[in-house]
């Protein structure tokens, strides 16, 4: 299967006050079609960077982006601007990626309006559509953004991804901030829209206990490097890297008993 | 032993809200132990924690009793109990050096000098790991990562030897590797330094290895209450068994059909 996106040597040097941080160190990796990716690693290992990188939201000192069959990183940003929407992005904080005085309604339809993906009268059938693909109802489209709660906000935000029907989208703590009974909702419903649309997902994560839920393989960072990567159950299971050991042995375990 | 901490039948209301935060809570805290109390967003268990030490907001209507036995008095913070709060950098004074945040507990309540206080500070910051503890008196917050400023907001939240250390969603904001060394320490300190821990957390899983006893929130109201152990393999409430049955932890099966990548 030719990958939808393939890294190669991804270098990005951070300079303050004299200090030199290595952010990215030669990171390569490749992501099929319909597949999780998971990045993780503890604070400052780089998976923010990286995520970053590969978004344009920062730009890197070496190495190559291939995303759809084109030169990602060598694209005008007017070239950027058409193209962008193949590639979505969601963050931790809803609140902070998305206009808090915005109404559901517009916090959706923008990415329709701004890529022209439907006529005006289509706009509130399409963001119905939307809501109800991510689970919420259609009474929530005149409330603002800031009034709905943490939960809802956070689909809110995917359905504004996914209104731009993206191939790819970057989740960065997407679901670290929801409550438990919530995040497996949440990661139920990513599961599900991947299977329907062949969706890729680069999860940027410090949770092994999700990534061993819903991500195919598992690239492990640290200091800026990929040190590990592999299949999720293998990395998890069996694995090889001092900071991948590390990772398991500090998340928090339920000792259910032996029934489990 | 005389209790630490006995709450009866607390309510609280916030000032211009007509749903209570907290409902007819019932518990007790004796010397030397560890509860967690755990919930949702909402569930009220920091409202409980802040209640504990006396920082509701003015106007907020309280009915019931909160009580110190082993004291026989109103608790006094910084000296009965210390707190330590979910976001590191709201725990400091970001202009202030940390050896006079940690040492000022140590000065203003165990009726030290400076210059003994800047002692006081030393071992407590030797105390939390803090590497090179002499530059860091000197140093401030910003200076610091994430969880080292947690070690130091946890040094001046026990120099005055408090009897009880409250941790509202201490370790929440941190990485996975961090949040299980401050949770160590937190658990190393309680014991050496015996006091007791109100550990509040939305994580189940950590509650149940750090805490003896386990507290459960939702909607302002305790819907269990029991030994760590358990409340995790035989829960009383249909609550407390959905929490488990939906938390994802290491031992859960993927979510995803695998092999098919």
């Amino acid at each position: 299967m030719t990958p939808i996106l393939d890294v190669k040597g991804l270098t990005k040097t951070y300079r303050s006050n004299g200090r030199v941080v290595q952010a990215l160190d030669d990171v390569s990796f490749s992501l099929a079609e319909g597949e999780t990716l998971a990045i993780v690693g503890p604070s400052g290992s780089g998976k923010s960077t990286l995520s970053r990188a590969i978004t344009r939201l920062v730009g890197v000192d070496s190495g190559a982006v291939q995303f759809a069959g084109q030169d990602w990183l060598a694209l005008t940003s007017a070239d950027l601007r058409r193209q962008r929407r193949q590639m979505q992005m969601v963050f931790q904080d809803p609140l902070e990626a998305l206009n808090p005085r915005a109404s559901v309604f517009s916090a959706i339809s923008d990415p329709i309006r701004i890529h022209r993906l439907a006529p005006r009268s289509a706009w509130r059938a399409e963001v119905s559509a939307l809501l109800d693909r991510v689970q919420l109802p259609t009474s929530l489209l005149d409330r603002a953004v800031h009034e709905v709660s943490g939960g809802q906000r956070q689909r809110v935000a995917l359905a504004r991804a996914l209104a731009c029907r993206p191939r790819l989208i970057v989740l960065d703590e997407a679901v670290s901030a929801l409550d438990v009974s919530l995040r497996a909702r949440i990661i139920d419903l990513l599961i599900d829209l991947q299977r329907q649309e062949k969706l890729s997902y680069l999860f940027v994560s410090h949770d092994l206990g999700v990534v061993k839920a819903m991500a195919h393989r598992t690239a492990v960072m640290e200091t800026g490097r990929i040190v590990e990567i592999g299949p999720t159950l293998s990395v998890i299971d069996t694995p090889q890297s001092d900071m991948a050991n590390a990772l398991i042995a500090a998340v928090p375990r339920l000792h259910r008993g032996p029934s489990q | 032993m005389s209790e630490l901490l006995r709450l009866t039948n607390l309510s609280l209301t916030y000032p211009r809200q007509t749903a209570p935060a907290l409902v007819d809570i019932t518990l007790s805290l004796v010397p030397g132990e560890k509860l967690a109390i755990i919930g949702e967003s909402g569930s009220g268990k920091s409202t409980l924690a802040r209640a504990i030490a006396d920082l509701q907001p003015s106007g907020t209507q309280v009915s019931g009793e909160i009580s110190w036995p082993a004291f026989g008095r109103p608790a006094q913070p910084g000296v009965d109990y210390g707190m330590v709060f979910q976001d590191p950098g709201s725990n400091l004074n970001p202009v202030l050096r940390i050896g006079e945040q940690v040492g000022e507990a140590a000065q203003r309540h165990l009726g030290l000098t400076w210059r003994q206080a800047e002692d006081v500070a030393l071992d407590l910051l030797k105390k939390v790991q803090i590497p090179q503890p002499e530059a860091a008196l000197r140093a401030y917050p910003h200076q610091f990562s994430g969880g080292q400023r947690q070690r130091i907001a946890i040094a001046a939240a026990i120099a005055a030897n408090p009897r009880l250390l409250i941790a509202d969603e201490a370790t929440s904001a941190l990485d996975t590797l961090v949040q299980a060394e401050i949770a160590r320490l937190i658990q190393s300190l309680v014991t050496s330094e015996k006091m007791t821990l109100l550990f509040i957390t939305h994580d189940i899983a950590l509650a149940s290895q750090l805490a003896d006893r386990i507290a459960v929130m939702h909607q302002g109201k305790l819907v269990e209450i029991g030994p760590a152990q358990t409340l995790i393999t035989a829960p009383a409430s249909a609550y407390t068994r959905h929490l488990l049955d939906t938390y994802i932890d290491l031992d859960a099966a993927p979510r995803i059909a695998l092999g098919a990548s």
